[in-house]
């Protein structure tokens, strides 16, 4: 079929139209009327026409925003791109490290703590340079991936490098360096940490009040990751201790003892606005069901009100106080405590656990009010506790990461100071302060008391087994014009009675101060 | 040098499918002639730009002279598709074609880098259904014979299901835990995806009487048949396709918003009623609503997805760089996936906006039709397409759970091809016949216009001599 040219059709269009337009000033002229029915009448057409396809325009408009449903799903699919591909499930990983060296990872003043070495053999090693001080919150990179190796996988193993240079590294069969990650941590605190908690085994997280940034985490036993295929056979030998691959800090679970009267304090306080007109008489022992409260080594306390029972931690005291409280809405509070509740944190951790109900027992309810029973905790639980404390209720959000630079130093990606949740009012974290500078003013952390910096906090013994061995805990806030630090420390299996997570968290304070 | 060429390409191909995708857009809303055919040979191009620079790729990976070969064969296609279909059939409506060639296009590459040998068996399916179709437009528009075989549609389409699920239920074959394949003779089709297209006649056929009461209730239990049987072979995905377009093509033709709700609220009803019965739709439903727990069970699937759309992040990877083979089921229900990790982001929602365009175009092609009956049955293919599409594409990206469909002329497997090219086909000897009643209607118009001329010039001689 021969077409018409454009041309030809551009002319044929012009011709119709004027003769339209001439047809119609004809009409115009001789009959008005009619002119007027045709143009009506046209119209009406029209009309109907469109209302005849009314049902299948909006079945465009529906399908049309269906898919813009999609796209917009997406997109944000895509926003979550890094959390999704950072996962052990994810083949990609494995293949990128192929292509990418795997970047460090360093402290916040600026030490490399990870890094990769190429050995004579031409293979990627990571190297970590000082051992066993950052193992657990390092994590490994070998035999399994935990702690910020797991966590920035993703990051580590990819390049901002722009993709042409990439390609060009790739034809060339070199790696191209992958993006590095500044962390929270501080290498001073870190090591004082490290020094203080010595031989024994357990925790210390210390959080930086004002910002929520994680300036130190140890565990103990600890593994020089630089030697962790060494240690794997004698694992497969039995010959290590068992554990100690576990950070203690996030994912130990502990029996609060003591500290948990913070928790029974806060509840009280909140319930009985008349917390202070509470007086109790200490003598060394309270019956509750059959079953005796004893306070540390039997010592009565007299007549205490609320704050010197605190201050001495006197086990009677807070267990009357728990059998006075409405355990639903304890439990509530628990929860908005975090207790039975993700962290928002992205390295490994375990939920802390409360388990009263109000059927519970009047011995499960003495018992978790003074922090033993079934109730557990992690020492970075009880850290993000002391730092909302301290921060007037409000909880910040914890976080190991304060940037991630590519080649060149160039920002990649930063994260700053967030708030988390306010778990408490003004007034109630005022009141707890109070209690707890007691503690360290003429109470069980009385070592404080010639601290010349501002500090308060809640000793702690956990009883775990008969043999009279206990955890010993210490949570806490310190501080001075510059810094402001919460502690959690916890030291595993030492003799009854003992107040070495104190001493160990004094020494740290005494150290940054 | 390959590598720089590939990341190189990817950005090129991006902006090609951009330009690509707003002139579809442009087009939809009809121009001029001259500007019609601009889009069109700009189109063309475009398409022949991104398959040779996709194909250049597969070869330099794969270095292999049938690669050549097929690639030579696929441009022969490409070529002779978009210029011999309008020689034959000038009024076809060419964006239609464009879109399928690209759709076709990306598919080629697609599953040339992902599984080169079944590549060629799907190509030379592609190609003969294609010349099956040539035929398809001339049928539609010289006879008139389609709207009296109703029952035949119902008859076949229930007949070919039921005999997949009995044969399948008696020789115990299964195909992923559902019955779908019919085999003969070493050939294997799934007759779900032709009956798609018979449902859609027959529903056309009933419709175009009317949609009193008695009409609708007839529809109503022939399509709870149809949905009934997929159900039991466990062809969720079909299920609702069919559904769906039961719902629409019912509104459409009796344009009433109540039978829409009713239909909405029977799908609710019918899903909950699923999901409480059948285990393969709660393992799906929980695979949507948290995969991550189950990422070694049920959730592998959608999660594998997950990681290659979002290792492609907005420009992809570029091909061959991302490893769209670890997910499961990659050439066909997660193609998509599989085309947004190396493709990257921007161009996956360029192919969404295309296959919307289509979709639109479909309806478009119904609008235009003064048949109620023709009008029905490209309103019901659009429906099957664009459902088809959010089936697939919404699955792979967890909108919604995912059901086992495949991306129409991008996904590996014949009967999809197949039936999805008779269904452009339709459409398109649709849009001739469309096109010719406007033709018609402006004849009219022009006569009665002359006739009317013809009077006043009476009338003005008269009243000179008077």
């Amino acid at each position: 079929m021969k077409r018409k040219t454009t041309e030809d059709r551009l002319i044929a269009e012009e011709l119709k139209r004027q003769k339209e337009k001439e047809h119609y000033k004809s009409l115009k002229m001789v009959d008005k009327k009619k002119y007027k029915e045709e143009l009506k009448r046209e119209r009406q057409l029209n009309k109907e026409k469109k209302k005849e396809n009314n049902e299948l325009r909006r079945t465009m408009a529906f399908f049309s925003v269906v898919f813009i449903v999609m796209i917009g799903y997406y997109c944000y699919d895509l926003y979550q791109a890094e959390s999704i591909v950072n996962n052990s499930y994810n083949k990609r990983l494995k293949a990128y490290s192929e292509k990418i060296i795997r970047g460090n990872i360093l402290t916040g003043d600026g030490k490399i703590i990870a890094t990769t070495e190429t050995d004579e053999n031409g293979e990627d090693v990571r190297k970590y340079p000082y051992n066993e001080m950052f193992a657990h919150v390092v994590g490994m990179n070998t035999r399994g991936k935990t702690g910020l190796e797991k966590a920035y996988d993703y990051n580590l193993l990819t390049t901002n490098l722009n993709p042409v240079l990439k390609a060009l590294n790739e034809f060339k069969e070199q790696k191209s360096p992958g993006n590095n990650i500044t962390t929270t941590l501080d290498y001073k605190i870190q090591k004082y940490c490290y020094d203080s908690l010595g031989n024994s085994d357990g925790a210390v997280v210390i959080i930086d009040n004002k910002t929520g940034a994680i300036v130190s985490m140890v565990s103990k036993p600890d593994y020089n990751p630089n030697k962790l295929d060494s240690m794997w056979d004698k694992i497969d030998k039995g010959k290590v201790k068992d554990g100690f691959l576990l950070n203690r800090a996030t994912q130990g679970m502990y029996t609060p003892g003591s500290t948990f009267k913070i928790f029974t304090s806060l509840e009280y306080i909140r319930q009985n606005p008349d917390y202070k007109d509470f007086t109790y008489k200490c003598t060394g022992t309270k019956v509750f069901a059959n079953y005796p409260i004893k306070c540390y080594d039997k010592t009565a306390h007299g007549n205490e009100d609320i704050e010197k029972a605190f201050a001495n931690s006197c086990n009677g005291f807070f267990a009357t106080l728990g059998t006075k409280l409405d355990i639903t809405e304890f439990s509530t509070d628990m929860t908005e405590c975090l207790f039975n509740s993700k962290l928002p944190i992205n390295i490994e951790y375990n939920k802390s656990k409360f388990t009263l109900t109000k059927d519970s027992s009047t011995f499960d309810i003495t018992q978790s009010s003074i922090g033993q029973g079934t109730t557990l905790v992690t020492p970075l639980h009880m850290a993000m506790i002391a730092n909302a404390i301290s921060n007037d209720g409000m909880m910040m959000k914890p976080y190991l990461v304060s940037k991630i630079t590519g080649c060149n130093d160039s920002l990649i990606d930063s994260f700053g100071p967030e708030k988390y949740k306010r778990i408490m009012t003004k007034e109630e974290s005022a009141t707890l302060k109070e209690l707890m500078s007691a503690v360290t003013d003429y109470g069980t952390g009385r070592i404080f008391k010639s601290a010349k910096y501002k500090t308060g906090g809640k000793t702690g013994t956990a009883q775990i087994d008969s043999n009279n061995n206990v955890n010993s805990w210490y949570v806490g806030y310190a501080s001075d014009d510059e810094h402001d630090y919460s502690i959690s420390v916890v030291i595993e299996n030492v003799p009854d009675g003992s107040v070495k997570a104190v001493e160990c968290a004094k020494k740290i304070f005494d150290n940054i101060f | 040098m390959a590598e720089l060429y590939i990341v190189i390409s990817k950005y090129i191909i991006t902006i090609l499918m951009a330009s690509y995708t707003y002139f579809s857009f442009k087009a939809l809303s009809k121009k001029t002639e001259e500007e019609y055919d601009m889009f069109f040979y700009t189109q063309t191009f475009l398409i022949y730009a991104i398959y040779v620079i996709g194909i250049v790729i597969v070869y330099l990976n794969n270095k292999s002279d049938t690669t050549i070969i097929l690639a030579g064969a696929q441009m022969i296609y490409l070529v002779v598709v978009l210029g011999i279909f309008p020689v034959i059939y000038p009024k076809i409506n060419r964006m239609l074609l464009s879109n399928m060639c690209m759709l076709l296009a990306i598919g080629f590459i697609e599953l040339g880098r992902l599984t080169y040998t079944r590549s060629i068996k799907q190509f030379i399916i592609i190609a003969f259904a294609t010349m099956l179709t040539l035929i398809v437009p001339f049928l539609m528009s010289k006879f008139e014979i389609w709207k009296q075989l109703t029952w035949f549609y119902y008859f076949l389409g229930v007949g070919m299901l039921l005999s997949v699920l009995l044969l399948g239920i008696v020789l115990g074959r299964k195909s992923n835990g559902s019955y779908l394949m019919l085999t003969f003779g070493g050939i294997s089709f799934q007759p779900s995806e032709f009956v798609k297209i018979l449902f859609v006649f027959f529903l056309a056929g009933l419709f175009v009487k009317g949609t009193k009461f008695s009409n609708v209730v007839a529809a109503a239990i022939a399509s709870g048949s149809f949905v009934l049987t997929l159900v039991a072979s466990k062809d969720l995905g079909c299920a609702l396709i069919l559904f769906m377009v039961f719902s629409f093509m019912l509104y459409a033709a009796s344009k009433s918003k109540i039978y829409l709700f009713l239909c909405a609220g029977g799908g609710i009803m019918g899903a909950y009623v699923g999901s409480i019965f059948f285990t393969h739709v709660q393992t799906r439903i929980q695979a949507w609503r948290d995969p991550w727990p189950i990422i070694d069970g049920g959730g592998y699937q959608v999660t594998q997805s997950l990681f290659a759309i979002c290792s492609g992040k907005l420009t992809g990877t570029g091909l061959y760089n991302g490893m769209p083979e670890t997910i499961p089921e990659a050439h066909t229900d997660f193609v998509f996936s599989a085309i947004a990790e190396e493709f990257g982001g921007i161009f996956a929602i360029l192919l969404i906006l295309v296959c919307l365009n289509c979709f639109l175009g479909f309806v478009t092609v119904s609008t235009k039709q003064k048949d109620i009956f023709n009008k029905l049955i490209a309103f019901g293919l659009g429906i099957i397409y664009a459902v088809q599409v959010f089936l697939t594409i919404g699955g792979a990206i967890k909108l919604i759970p995912s059901t086992g469909v495949t991306l129409p002329l991008i996904s590996y497997g014949g009967s999809s091809a197949l039936s999805t090219l008779i269904m452009f086909a339709i459409i398109q000897g649709l849009s001739i016949v469309g096109t010719k009643d406007e033709q018609k209607e402006k004849n009219k118009r022009t006569r009665k216009d002359m006739t009317i001329e013809k009077k006043n010039n009476r009338r003005q001689t008269d009243r000179r001599r008077a």
